[in-house]
């Protein structure tokens, strides 16, 4: 056996000093979480009582979905709760899933990546163990997520918590991730290609979610989740009941898991070959669908699976948001100031969370954009873009092309949410006119995003490798819209956000002002790429 | 008679890398063109000029007539291309690329396309992701070759190639030329260099340092002799055109400036010959010359 493992000890160190800036910032970004809601607890919820209000709402059937089974939040004294109990009971399992993605990333980038590049290749053919490559990226998913719970748990014990309690919250949180590079490493084997391993474990994530989510929505007012619940390695974390009454065994539930998931992974990458796959790639059509002869069909071509995704995932979030409007609008009158502004502060509270939802699906839509928008710089950095521009397609009309397609489907996923999102605020008191008011609100929010996806065209006319950067107003814009009130930014710097000018439809008045504005900006920005990218040269790879 | 390429001072700079400096370049109507030369020496940044991706810093260049980026369009419809390093869409198949790189130049048809893929033994329903390097190239080889164009721009297209399919690749190239069309070969297969190209063309350091035919270039060369004679021969050093002359048991061994090489011949006839080896330069010898500072002579 140790002559399969020769060299794994260097190889950990190579895989952590190419992975030193990419992983810092997921541990520190995770571990930051706490700090991060403790403070805003305190700023919002002075006192217990400033609590219960908060309490009541977690503990509604429909919020358990995306929450948990909320120990200590049911039949309790207000003057019990604290910001720890909110903290492990409600957004603890937004922590949980953000570590989930960190390894399963984290694992699919340092096992199947490397052998799709044929670098493992390299690797291997050197004096290398069979296994070293696998145990080593292993080991840096163990410091990782050790590395996270330890934080966790010492970010909670410094703002005065139970140092047991803070300890087995860490320990989950730890076992949990543990759990989920187990289970990247046995979907890395299936594929020969690693976003498809990754897409793989990314299902058994939302699997994950979705079967907790309903086990503990049909728990009774005194229950804790249901046996369904327990089919979830998420609920068993929450299962540890930190800060409730803390047990330890789930962790132990936890650690078993993730053991036989990595030898499962270990023995199927024993006995495959380097490279392969246990599932042969799926053949396609020899030859192209009639349609596709174009700059466009073949821009759609080129996002239309990633976009359909998208249509699904932003479906289901409206539909989630709006199975929410029920208890948000019976709540709404308990709820302390903050989240009353957020809903745009009208004092309606159906109009507001109406306005709230759209918001957020805007920000949503304009994420797609830059997501897609980078794909299509990665078409040109890629080298995918030079024999189509060898061809009689000239670069304006390659941009112009690509511009039509995402430019169209960001329209069709604002108008879809919205309306979506219309839908289910009318069902709360069968008012079906708010479909309308859905589908305007989002129309509104037109302009912005294509004031976005224009400074992506610009940047990406200027290089190609400028569009990240269309990510700083967007990343600003959605920080500033969703705790600039929380937060009490100053004016100044809420007039940078992308979003902050869109009228606020259905809560305020349609203004148009800003609307001609936004419009005139997105018009220039293209109109600028459009000139710049036939005037500056492809460059090659 | 107006060429098929012309390139006049091309000058091109990255950084402070000059890729291309005051490169000359002509090729002919219908000509193979072999365009030679070390890596790095600014094949693919001439190509890249002439498809009006890249613009030069100063110098013209003139494609089919036209203007490489202002005609870009009209050019291309003309033009047919395969790129070095061949990218495929990782999510499209083979086929689906074919079908879209010949359907965006306006022509390619259909069975002709079936044709190239069976000769090229290419099964175009894999996923882009998964074919290999010599794949990708047959993809695009294919797309380029079930085209129309009058000018087939090549950049080392087959170099990961089997020699089956090499031969395949110099069989159609053949067929464009008696078409009639015009092709820029870049290529480090010096095989299919000398079996393909009327003219060749020598880039260094970004300039063109020697073009012309095989023939012409080999004739400029020394041809090496070695010949056994049945008698002494006397002055045979001192001919113009003579170097290195060696004997070694009767067997003399030297090397002739080709235009010197029929005074030589017929001087050795007179004593007479008992066997003769005489043999021109291999392109290999003339681009070591060109290539390396230490080269054989």
């Amino acid at each position: 056996m140790s002559q399969t493992l020769t060299a794994t000890g260097p190889l950990l160190r190579f895989a952590a000093r190419r992975d030193r800036v990419k992983l810092s910032i997921w541990v520190l970004g995770l571990a930051a979480f706490v700090p991060y809601m403790m403070t805003a607890y305190k700023t919002i919820f002075a006192t217990p009582e400033d609590l219960a209000p908060l309490a009541i709402l977690m503990a509604n059937p429909s919020l358990t979905l995306f929450t948990g089974p909320g120990f200590g939040l049911k039949n309790v004294n207000p003057t019990e709760l604290t910001h720890q109990i909110i903290f492990a009971s409600v957004y603890w399992l937004y922590l949980l899933i953000f570590v989930a993605l960190m390894n399963i990333l984290l694992v699919s980038r340092h096992t199947r990546l490397e052998e799709q590049t044929g670098r493992a290749e390299l690797v291997r053919a050197s004096v290398v163990g069979r296994l070293a490559p696998l145990t080593s990226a292993l080991l840096l998913a163990l410091g990782a997520n050790v590395a996270v719970g330890g934080l966790v748990a010492l970010g909670l014990i410094g703002f005065g918590s139970d140092a047991s309690s803070s300890l087995l919250l860490g320990a989950g949180t730890t076992g949990l991730g543990l759990v989920f590079a187990g289970v990247a490493m046995v979907t890395s084997q299936v594929s020969a290609f690693s976003a498809a391993g990754s897409g793989l474990a990314g299902g058994v994530l939302a699997a994950a979610w979705v079967v907790r989510g309903v086990g503990d929505m049909a728990a009774g007012p005194d229950e804790y989740g249901t046996w369904v619940s327990w089919l979830s390695p998420l609920a068993w974390a929450q299962q540890t009941r930190a800060f409730h009454d803390d047990r330890w065994w789930p962790v132990a539930l936890l650690l078993v898991t993730a053991a036989l998931l990595m030898a499962l992974g270990y023995a199927v990458a024993a006995r495959r070959d380097l490279g392969a796959g246990l599932v042969e790639p799926r053949r396609g059509r020899a030859t192209a669908a009639s349609w596709l002869r174009g700059p466009v069909t073949l821009a759609w071509r080129l996002q239309r699976t990633q976009t359909l995704w998208w249509a699904i995932a932003l479906t289901l979030a409206a539909a989630m948001y709006g199975s929410f409007t029920p208890a948000m609008v019976e709540a709404f009158e308990e709820l302390p100031d903050i989240f009353q502004q957020l809903m745009g502060g009208s004092g309606v509270a159906l109009e507001g969370y109406l306005t709230l939802t759209v918001t957020m699906m805007r920000i949503t839509v304009a994420i797609y954009a830059v997501v897609a928008w980078q794909r299509v710089a990665a078409e040109e950095v890629g080298g995918r873009a030079e024999p189509v521009l060898a061809t009689d397609v000239r670069p304006a009309s390659w941009l112009a092309g690509h511009l039509a397609v995402v430019a169209g489907a960001s329209v069709v996923l604002l108008l879809l949410t919205g309306a979506l999102a219309g839908y289910f605020a009318a069902g709360v008191d069968g008012d079906y006119s708010l479909v309308a008011d859905g589908v305007a609100a989002s129309a509104v929010g037109i302009p912005s995003v294509l004031m976005v996806l224009g400074l992506a065209v610009a940047l990406h006319a200027v290089a190609p490798r400028l569009v990240v950067f269309t990510w700083i107003p967007v990343v600003a814009g959605a920080l500033i819209e969703l705790f600039g009130d929380m937060l009490q930014f100053p004016d100044w710097l809420r007039q940078i956000s992308p979003f902050e000018h869109t009228p606020a439809l259905p809560a305020e008045e349609l203004t148009a002002a800003p609307l001609v504005v936004q419009v005139s900006v997105a018009v220039g920005l293209v109109a600028f790429g459009l000139w710049r990218i036939s005037h500056r040269d492809i460059p090659g790879h | 008679m107006t060429h098929a390429i012309d390139t006049h001072d091309l000058t091109k700079t990255f950084g402070r890398t000059v890729a291309l400096n005051r490169l000359n370049l002509t090729v002919e109507p219908g000509e193979v063109h072999g365009f030679l030369g070390p890596n790095g020496a600014g094949k693919t940044t001439t190509l890249r000029i002439l498809l009006g991706l890249i613009r030069p810093d100063s110098g013209e260049a003139t494609v089919l007539g036209g203007h490489p980026v202002r005609d870009a369009v009209e050019l291309h419809r003309r033009i047919a291309y395969v790129p070095g390093d061949v990218e495929l869409w990782p999510q499209l198949t083979g086929g689906e690329a074919i079908d879209v790189l010949t359907r965006l130049r306006g022509d390619g048809d259909p069975a002709r396309i079936t044709e190239l893929c069976e000769r090229f033994d290419l099964d175009r329903t894999k996923k882009g992701r998964t074919y290999s390097k010599g794949n990708r190239q047959k993809v695009a080889l294919v797309a380029a070759l079930a085209s129309r164009a009058d000018l087939f721009i090549l950049d080392e297209p087959t170099s990961g190639l089997d020699p089956l399919m090499e031969a395949v690749f110099q069989d159609e190239i053949r067929g464009l030329v008696a078409r009639g069309a015009t092709v820029l070969l870049s290529s480090h297969i010096l095989g299919q260099v000398e079996a393909l190209a009327h003219r060749i063309s020598i880039i260094r350091e970004g300039s063109i340092v020697e073009t012309g035919t095989l023939d012409a270039m080999r004739h400029l060369r020394r041809t090496t002799v070695q010949a056994t004679l049945e008698g002494p021969v006397n002055g045979l050093a001192t001919m113009p055109g003579v170097h290195h002359l060696t004997t070694d048991d009767g067997r003399l061994t030297m090397e002739v400036d080709g235009e010197h090489i029929g005074a030589v011949m017929s001087r050795l006839t007179d004593v007479g010959l008992r066997s003769v080896v005489a043999h021109p330069p291999t392109l290999e010898q003339m681009l070591l010359r060109h290539y390396g500072e230490s080269t054989p002579r």
